[in-house]
């Protein structure tokens, strides 16, 4: 069974239209990465999950709860930047949480050591910083144990550190829930992903497991580093190699050669052999990245808007 | 009743009028940062010019910490 | 239910912990301190004035009585009571969502009515005790300063005067509502006061009439009783409560 179901799911803003129409489907136990650029329409098609806005067509099923229709279904919500009661301290607005849900014996301080907060926890949240909001927000909707948590842009606006703490707990949690995260920093995707989607102008263009994604859409390249006094030898390669059939485009840069190649195996075979004599420091062939096909899908005329890559 | 209990019956009200004046202004001082949009200095008039609902408007709109 | 208390005590300690209750109590309290002093000295004030500004012209001041005292609560309570109630409530549904805290809430199982009828009960409790000490403070200061008046009239006042006051808080808390930002509310909410202000000079069924009924009672004038008056009031308040309920329920938030 899958743990949300999205049909033809449109939101209208008098005539602007933030979401077109899309279908999605996410597996139970997944780490989805919702993706796509500002203004795409993730942050609105997660405030509709929530029930915090209604879809002007379609409709959301998440564990078998219909959003809008009077029961709640068993999600946790984390908004892009959650405000809190500054007044409150860590821990009771926790215990607040677990009061509106009716928990007996809620795991309040173990949470709060889970997501960091442990020291924090007697300090007024008025004078928490960005990081450990970000935290306590993942905390209050982790607390009722929900089957499907909902994060909108979880770590955008954190520094390099927040970022990581934060990524760091929501892996620990695959197995555990569903996660639903929206972002735009392809990174973060890729690091923690089982699945991806790609959302852009309000229209789903892509749905894949990420590996997949990778493996479909990889664009081999070559790196070469010499040593700097091998310049000339280098730039002497780069010719021979742009006569070959299997080179896409060559790139010199300095001592740093960057090769693009359409045939893989062709490339690792014949590669080496033509470095003999040339005092190398690195060869590496990199994979391509989520932003690559990112960038070729929102950006440009690659792929057709609204048609979902089937793979 | 002469005016000496007069002058009696004012002193509550006097302290707590000027109570509550000190009372925001040193929460103002406290926190050195009120809500948006109006700046310090004008709370600090507000709540001194006010009389008793300088404070009362202080803590009503203007105090910081209610959000976080 | 449960999630009503739940919520209502959110509420209070909120109230407790933003200073906003021991502010407003003392207010109150002050103003009911205030109003006996003032009715006491005004004769003597305006005899000063007057001997500085007109000389040779003797102006009479009859001797104040504790009618007078009576009098200087309810126009201060009406005035200032009026404003504490429209700055108290105006802001504090609009200020919730304008800064983000509903959308952190609501995805929990927290009924919008019942965040609703919490925000009303708290600052109805806030409201009824405030009111109930400065109608003490009132009291023991104009049987000081005049003759004590008759309890029961002055009790009658007092709860007029709270159901009157609960009447404008249900309507800023609609206004609190209905804007879309901190100052559209207050806009909002400062158009139905007035509103209501100005129905009392049209019709005897004004929730104002409540006042006028309460200040008869209290000096034990002749003047009808307005049950009538009193209905309407109490039905505007469940009206505007309710509908508040309604329109926070199909809103979005965030």
């Amino acid at each position: 069974m899958s743990a949300i179901i999205i049909e033809g799911l449109a939101k209208r803003f008098g005539t602007l239209a933030a979401l077109a129409g899309f279908d999605l489907t996410v597996p139970r136990g997944a780490i989805f990465g919702f993706l796509g650029p500002n203004g795409a329409g993730k942050t609105t098609t997660l405030r509709i999950m929530a029930g915090l806005a209604h879809a002007t067509a379609g409709r959301v099923v998440i564990e078998g709860v219909e959003v809008g229709r009077g029961q709640r279904p068993p999600i946790g919500y984390l908004p892009d930047t959650p405000s809190f009661y500054g007044w409150m301290t860590a821990r009771e607005f926790l215990r607040y949480i677990a009061d509106l849900h009716g928990l007996e014996r809620p795991p309040i301080d173990a949470m709060l050591e889970r997501v960091g907060l442990a020291d924090a926890a007697r300090k007024r949240i008025g004078g928490f910083s960005r990081g450990m909001k970000q935290r306590l927000g993942l905390a209050q909707a982790l607390l009722p144990q929900p089957r499907v948590l909902l994060l909108d842009e979880p770590v955008s606006a954190l520094d390099p550190a927040g970022r990581k703490a934060m990524l760091d707990i929501m892996s620990e949690l695959r197995g555990e829930l569903t996660v639903f995260f929206s972002t735009h920093i392809l990174g973060d995707a890729e690091r923690i992903c089982d699945e991806v989607g790609i959302l852009d102008r309000g229209r789903l263009v892509l749905q894949a497991r990420r590996d997949d994604l990778l493996a479909r859409y990889a664009r081999p390249i070559f790196e070469i580093d010499a040593a700097p006094s091998d310049t000339p030898r280098l730039s002497a390669l780069a010719g021979q190699l742009r006569a070959l059939p299997w080179v896409d485009r060559v790139n010199l840069e300095g001592a740093r050669l960057r090769l693009t190649v359409n045939d893989v195996d062709a490339a690792r075979r014949e590669v080496l052999p033509m470095l003999a004599g040339l005092s190398v420091s690195r060869f590496e062939m990199l994979g391509a990245t989520l932003e690559d096909i990112f960038l070729g899908l929102t950006n440009s005329a690659g792929v057709p808007t609204g048609t979902e890559v089937a793979l | 009743m002469d005016d000496s209990t007069l002058i009696l019956a004012l002193i509550p009200l006097f302290l707590i009028q000027v109570g509550l004046q000190i009372y925001a202004l040193v929460d103002i001082y406290r926190r050195k940062t009120v809500r948006e949009p109006l700046p310090i200095w004008a709370w600090v008039i507000i709540v001194l010019a006010g009389s008793m609902l300088g404070p009362i408007a202080y803590f009503a709109l203007g105090r910081s910490e209610d959000v976080a | 239910m449960r999630i009503f208390g739940v919520q209502l005590r959110k509420e209070l300690r909120e109230l407790w912990r933003t200073r906003k209750l021991i502010v407003v109590l003392a207010v109150l309290v002050g103003f009911g301190l205030m109003s006996p002093i003032l009715a006491k000295i005004t004769p003597d004030l305006l005899e000063q004035f007057s001997e500085g500004q007109m000389e040779g012209i003797v102006i009479t001041i009859p001797e104040p009585t504790e009618r007078d005292a009576i009098d200087q609560f309810l126009k201060n309570i009406s005035q200032f009571g009026l404003l504490l109630a429209l700055l108290m409530s105006f802001g504090v549904i609009v200020g919730e969502r304008e800064r983000g805290q509903l959308a952190l809430v609501f995805p929990h199982p927290l009924p919008r009515e019942v965040f609703v009828l919490a925000k009303f009960a708290a600052l109805a409790i806030l409201f009824v005790v405030g009111m109930l000490l400065s109608a003490l403070g009132a009291y023991l200061y104009t049987v000081l300063l005049f003759d004590a008046p008759s309890l029961g009239g002055f009790l009658a006042l007092t709860w007029l005067m709270i159901v009157w006051l609960l009447c404008l808080v249900a309507l800023s808390l609609l206004a609190s509502a209905l804007g879309r930002s901190m100052v559209a509310a207050g806009g909002i909410a400062f158009v139905l006061i007035i509103a209501v202000l100005l129905a009392s000079l049209f019709t005897p069924l004004a929730p104002g009439q409540l006042l006028d009924w309460g200040r008869a009672l209290a000096v034990g004038a002749d003047a009808p009783a307005r049950w009538d008056a009193l209905i309407v009031t109490l039905g505007l308040s469940a009206l505007a409560v309710s509908a508040n309920c309604l329109i926070l329920r199909r809103q979005e938030i965030g």
